[in-house]
């Protein structure tokens, strides 16, 4: 109380009523100097958004004259001095090179070499390289991007040295855009390989592959012996997707592989390239297994197995889990045309729940 | 002379498949949304629709589903898709769509395929 009171009186003290002439003077001055500097921030903007909308219009009139020119003559005839005027601008050239690889992504056949030609034609490689050349990792990656959807072939070998780097974005650039370049000889990268291949990393990798004609992949033994763990895990799944059968003997080491992870896709993988003794090797590895891969095992079976796997996954029925019952139910039914009678009888015999034949009938009803 | 309306978002993409028709001898309108899409397509009647599955405010199904709806003239539909969307395709063409390019597709290609359906 005392102390407020004492503040009080300070602060009257201090404060005169011409005071508050200063005060209203300087408040209003910094509203207009906030009202001025925001007028010219929204006026920049204002300007520069009809500046690229104006520049976008002249390059998608230009690109799309382009693409359907056929001679080089009707090619620099169509660029015009409009065009070549706003590209002084690096903000311009930036919005030049996002147009021409929006094009790419959805045109394709010849109209691309075209697209490529006023890539080169208006030196917009420079920038890209600048990006490249920067030491900030998003500029890099994406100089990366632009260098490879501009198919700079001549950056190749630049652009490999980085599919190793520390960095996890500027790696995966340059491996999508190695393959970009090269299809399935741009795996060579795996050979050297130090780093980690995240799950995301290795869907962009495989879809990217998809788009080119599948050869045989001669150095996958060598990747699925890899003492880098993700690269293991990426050949098994190259393994599986394009079926490379005379990498069985690998894919079955793999099952002593102590991580869960590899022996569950190497399960998988060894299902896609089934030969005639494969279900025989899952079943010896039954026994070592851990839940979440016996569970696997069981439905591979249900893929790949036949008559004589019966007795295997009738002993499965015996298994405390109810999972792993329904598993073996499910296989049964599949590896043979009388599956259900096997089963019936195997629960009579055996004290079964008979709830694990029906939710199976039920599923083949359905 | 063939009346060919074309719904694309991207404008980019508009332009050069429209160049590309007029030089090949069709009459082209363009739009930039479904909205306009549907608009158009009443007031024109063209006789082939190519559009996008994904557009602003009306979808490409829709636009396919009204097309068939039109009884003056049999109008063929040409889809847009990208890869990924085989369930979208799917369902175009349980709508009535004649036809589908996926991107990137090539110029030529696209030609090739509304000639095939004027047939």
């Amino acid at each position: 109380m005392v102390l407020l009171t004492f503040s009080k009186k300070s602060f009257f003290h201090f404060i005169q009523p011409s005071h508050l002439y200063i005060a209203t003077l300087a408040f209003l001055a910094v509203t207009f100097l906030m009202v001025l500097a925001l007028y010219t921030y929204l006026y920049i903007q204002k300007r520069r958004f009809f500046r690229n909308k104006l520049m976008t219009q002249a390059l998608d009139d230009c690109i799309g004259a382009l693409l359907i020119e056929r001679t080089q003559d009707d090619l620099e005839k169509n660029v015009t001095p409009q065009l070549l005027k706003y590209l002084k601008k690096p903000i311009s050239r930036q919005l030049a090179i996002d147009q021409l690889i929006n094009t790419r992504k959805n045109i394709s056949g010849e109209a691309i070499n075209n697209v490529i030609w006023l890539y080169n034609y208006l030196n917009l490689k420079e920038d890209s390289l600048k990006k490249f050349q920067s030491n900030v990792w998003y500029k890099k990656a994406r100089g990366i991007y632009e260098l490879y959807m501009m198919n700079q072939r001549d950056m190749l070998l630049k652009i490999f040295k980085r599919t190793n780097s520390q960095n996890e974005y500027i790696r995966m650039e340059a491996q999508i855009a190695i393959i970009g370049f090269s299809g399935f000889e741009g795996l060579v990268f795996l050979n050297t390989l130090t780093y980690s291949l995240t799950e995301w990393h290795q869907i962009k990798l495989l879809e990217q592959l998809s788009t080119f004609n599948q050869v045989h992949l001669e150095k996958l033994p060598k990747w699925l012996q890899s003492s880098n763990k993700s690269v293991v895990m990426f050949a098994l799944k190259l393994a599986d997707v394009y079926q490379q059968i005379f990498v069985h003997d690998e894919v079955t080491e793999c099952l002593k592989d102590e991580n869960e992870k590899i022996r569950l896709q190497a399960i998988k993988t060894l299902s896609r390239i089934a030969v005639d003794n494969t279900p025989q090797i899952l079943q010896d590895q039954y026994d070592n297994e851990e839940y979440a891969t016996k569970l696997e095992i069981l439905r591979q079976l249900a893929i790949i197995g036949s008559e004589e796997d019966i007795p295997f996954l009738l002993e499965k029925l015996n298994e405390s889990d109810d999972n792993l019952k329904l598993e073996a139910t499910r296989a049964i039914m599949k590896c043979s045309s009388n599956g259900e009678e096997i089963v019936e009888k195997k629960i009579e015999n055996d004290n079964i729940p008979v709830s694990i034949l029906k939710q199976v009938k039920y599923e083949q009803v359905r | 002379m063939v009346k060919i309306l074309l719904v694309e978002d991207n404008i980019l993409i508009q332009k050069t498949v429209q160049l590309k028709l007029k030089k090949e001898g069709f009459e082209v309108i363009c739009c930039n949304d479904g909205k306009d899409g549907l608009e158009k397509l009443s007031s024109e009647l063209p006789d082939v629709v190519l559009t996008d599955m994904m557009l602003p405010y009306v979808s490409g199904l829709e636009i396919v589903s009204a097309v068939k709806t039109i009884k003056e003239k049999e109008i063929k539909v040409i889809v847009f898709s990208t890869m990924g969307q085989e369930n979208i395709i799917e369902e175009a063409f349980k709508l009535g769509a004649d036809d589908y390019v996926t991107k990137p597709f090539s110029l030529t290609e696209l030609t090739i395929r509304i000639r095939k359906q004027l047939k």
